[in-house]
C-alpha cells in the first residue's frame, strides 16, 4: 500500500502535537526534536518498502507518544526553573521549538 | 473511550499527587531538621516547591524514559506472571518478555542471549563478577588487578578479597586518566586470575582502551571485567572484538529503571564463579532470586533504545558538550577540562575551577542539579579520589564540578548553566584573596603558609 504526502503530513502533525502534550519541560523538548528530525531524516526516502517501514515506526512511536503524554500529565506538577525565565523564552510551554 | 476515562481521572489524580508529595515534604523536613546531615551540596536557599533545578547530573542517574516506560506498564498492570512459573499462561507470557528483554541487552553488546544475567544493579554484577571469579580460582590463582580510578563497588570488593587472603593491584593512571599497559603487562602474574578495569569512568568520563586491555588479558589467559555501567549505550561495546569476560551494566545509567542491572559472563571460553546468592538456581544459578520481570522488561527496552538512538543521542550530546565548554571557557578564564582529550565520553564533563572551591561554585549555583563528583562521595567535603588519582593539586580536585549531559538535555539549559557558572566563578574570585594575589602576579606557590 502506498502512503500518500498528505497522509505523511498528517502523521507528522499529529506527532508533534503528541510530543507537545508532555507537561515535563525535557520530555516535550526531545521529542519535539526527535519528531522533527526522524521526518526530516526520512524525507529523503525514495523506496516504497523503505517509506512503508519508516511510516510504521511512526507510527507506532505515534501511540506510544500519546500514551505517555497522557500519563506524564497525571503525575507531572514540577517545572524547570527556565521555563519561567524569560530570557530562555524559547523554553516555556508554548513555544516547541 | 481509554482517553476520555483517562481525562477525567487526570485531574484526581493530580491533587492526590500534590497532596501527598506536600505532605511527604514536611514530614521530611523536620526529621532532617531535628538530625543536621552534612551535605553540602545542598543549597542554601531551596527553589520554591515545584521549581525544579536543571538535571545536569546524568552519571548519577538518568530519567527514565517514557517509551521505556510505556514497555513496562504491562508488566506492573495485568502481567504479573511469575517469569519461572512453567505450568501456566501468567509464566509463560512473563518468560517470553523476559526472554525479548535478554535478547535486547545482549544486543547491545554483541553478546549471546544466554550470557546475559539479570542483577539489582551493576552494584551486585561488580560484587557477583570479581568476587564469584577470585573465589571460584582462588585454589589456582589468587591474585586479582584492577585500578584506582574504579568505582567504589569495584574497590569494595576487592577489599573483601584481600581480607580473604587474595592479593590485589591497584593500577595507578596517568595524568588524564588511563592505565599504562605496559605496567598492566608487568603486572599480571602466572597467578592472576582476574582484571577488572571500567570503560568509562563515572566522575571524569575517561575511556579506557578496553580493546587493547582484552587483548593482552586473553593472550595471557587472564579473565577480563569490565564496570560498563556508565559505557553501554554511550560508546559502541562489542564483547568479542574487545575480548570481554565479564560486564557490568546498569539499567538506571541508560534511561532504563533503577534496580535492574546486568552481567555479562562468557561462555566460550567458559567463565565460571562462585554466586554470592543461592536458592531457586535462577540465571544460570549465578543470581538466585525471581527476576522482577517490569524492571527487566524496562531495561531491556532501554538497551534496544539505546541501539537505535546510539547515532543521534551521541550527536547531540556531543555539540551540547562543546557548547559547553566553549561557552564557559570563552567566558571564563583559568579552567580546564579533567581527564585525556582524545579519550573521553563527550556526556561528562569535569571541569576545574582554578581560585574557586567547588563546594561553594555548587551552592552558589542552586538553579542546576550538579555534582562535584560521584553520588557517594558527594556528602562529604573530602576531594574526590579519582581526581587525587590523576595527580591533581589538592586545589584543583577541590574546585572541580562534574557537568552530565544525557538524552534529554537542551540547548537552553546548557546557555543558562553557561551563564550562570560565569557570573558565579566571577563572583567568588572577586572575594578570593588568592585570586587577587594571583593577578597581582604573586607565584602563589612561593608562599610560605603557616601551619595549624
Ligand atoms: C562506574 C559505575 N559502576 C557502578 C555503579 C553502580 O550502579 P548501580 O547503581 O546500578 O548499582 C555506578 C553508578 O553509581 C557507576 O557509575
Amino acid at each position: 500500500m502506498t502512503v500518500t504526502r498528505s497522509q505523511v503530513l498528517k502523521l507528522y502533525r499529529s506527532s508533534l502535537q503528541a510530543a507537545q502534550q508532555f507537561e515535563t519541560y525535557n520530555f516535550r523538548k526531545y521529542f519535539y526534536r526527535r519528531t522533527r528530525d526522524r521526518f526530516r531524516a526520512s524525507s529523503t526516502l525514495t523506496e516504497e518498502p523503505a517509506i512503508a517501514q519508516a511510516v510504521a515506526e511512526a507510527r507506532q512511536e505515534l501511540t506510544v507518544m500519546q500514551r505517555q503524554g497522557l500519563v506524564n500529565k497525571m503525575f507531572s506538577h514540577n517545572r524547570v526553573v527556565i521555563e519561567s525565565d524569560p530570557k530562555y523564552a524559547s523554553g516555556t510551554r508554548r513555544f516547541a521549538d | 473511550m481509554l482517553t476520555n476515562a483517562l481525562r477525567t481521572l487526570a485531574p484526581r489524580v493530580r491533587t492526590a499527587g500534590l497532596r501527598t508529595s506536600r505532605l511527604l515534604s514536611t514530614t521530611t523536613r523536620t526529621r532532617y531538621a531535628a538530625e543536621p546531615v552534612a551535605n553540602h551540596n545542598k543549597p542554601t536557599e531551596a527553589l520554591d516547591s515545584n521549581t525544579m533545578p536543571i538535571y545536569l547530573d546524568a552519571q548519577a542517574t538518568t530519567p527514565l524514559d517514557p517509551r521505556v516506560l510505556d514497555a513496562m506498564m504491562p508488566y506492573m498492570t495485568e502481567e504479573y506472571g511469575n517469569p519461572h512459573s512453567r505450568t501456566h499462561k501468567y509464566g509463560w507470557e512473563t518468560e517470553h518478555a523476559v526472554d525479548t528483554a535478554r535478547e535486547q541487552v545482549a544486543n547491545l553488546i554483541g553478546a549471546h542471549p544466554k550470557e546475559i544475567i539479570f542483577t539489582s544493579g551493576a552494584t551486585e554484577a561488580n560484587n557477583t563478577a570479581i568476587k564469584g571469579v577470585a573465589r571460584f580460582y582462588k585454589g589456582k590463582k589468587n591474585h586479582v588487578i584492577t585500578s584506582q580510578t574504579e568505582h567504589k563497588c569495584v574497590l569494595d570488593s576487592c577489599r573483601v578479597l584481600q581480607e580473604e587472603g587474595i592479593e590485589v593491584t591497584y593500577l595507578p593512571v596517568d595524568k588524564g586518566g588511563r592505565i599504562d599497559l605496559d605496567q598492566l603487562k608487568r603486572e599480571i602474574r602466572p597467578t592472576t586470575s582476574l582484571v577488572s578495569i571500567m570503560a568509562v569512568n563515572n566522575e571524569i568520563g575517561v575511556v579506557q582502551d578496553i580493546k587493547e586491555i582484552g587483548r593482552l588479558c586473553r593472550e595471557r589467559r587472564v579473565f577480563f571485567h569490565t564496570d560498563a555501567a556508565q559505557a553501554a549505550g554511550k560508546i559502541p561495546l562489542d564483547v568479542n572484538e574487545m575480548n570481554i569476560d565479564l560486564m557490568s551494566i546498569s539499567g538506571h545509567k541508560l534511561y532504563g529503571p533503577k534496580g535492574v542491572g546486568a552481567m555479562f559472563v562468557r561462555r566460550r571460553p567458559r567463565v565460571r564463579l562462585e554466586p554470592i546468592m543461592t536458592g531457586g538456581g535462577q540465571e544460570r544459578g549465578l543470581r538466585s532470586g525471581t527476576v522482577p520481570s517490569p524492571l527487566v522488561v524496562g531495561m531491556g527496552a532501554a538497551a534496544a533504545l539505546a541501539q537505535r538512538e546510539a547515532a543521534y543521542d551521541y550527536a547531540h550530546i556531543s555539540s551540547l558538550a562543546c557548547r559547553l565548554i566553549d561557552g564557559i571557557q570563552s567566558r571564563v578564564s583559568h579552567v580546564v577540562r579533567n581527564g585525556n582529550p582524545n579519550h573521553m565520553y563527550p556526556g561528562c564533563v569535569n571541569l576545574s575551577f582554578s581560585f574557586v572551591e567547588g563546594e561553594s561554585l555548587l551552592m552558589a549555583l542552586k538553579n542546576v542539579a550538579l555534582s562535584s563528583g560521584s553520588a557517594c562521595t558527594s556528602a562529604s567535603l573530602e576531594p574526590s579520589y579519582v581526581l587525587r588519582a590523576l595527580g591533581a593539586e589538592d586545589d584543583m580536585a577541590h574546585s572541580s564540578i562534574r557537568f552530565g549531559l544525557g538524552r534529554f538535555t537542551t540547548e537552553s539549559e546548557v546557555d543558562y548553566v553557561v551563564q550562570n557558572v560565569a557570573a558565579h566563578v566571577e563572583r567568588l574570585r572577586e572575594m578570593s584573596p588568592l585570586w587577587e594575589m594571583f593577578q597581582e602576579g604573586i607565584d602563589l606557590k612561593s608562599i610560605e603558609w603557616s601551619q595549624h
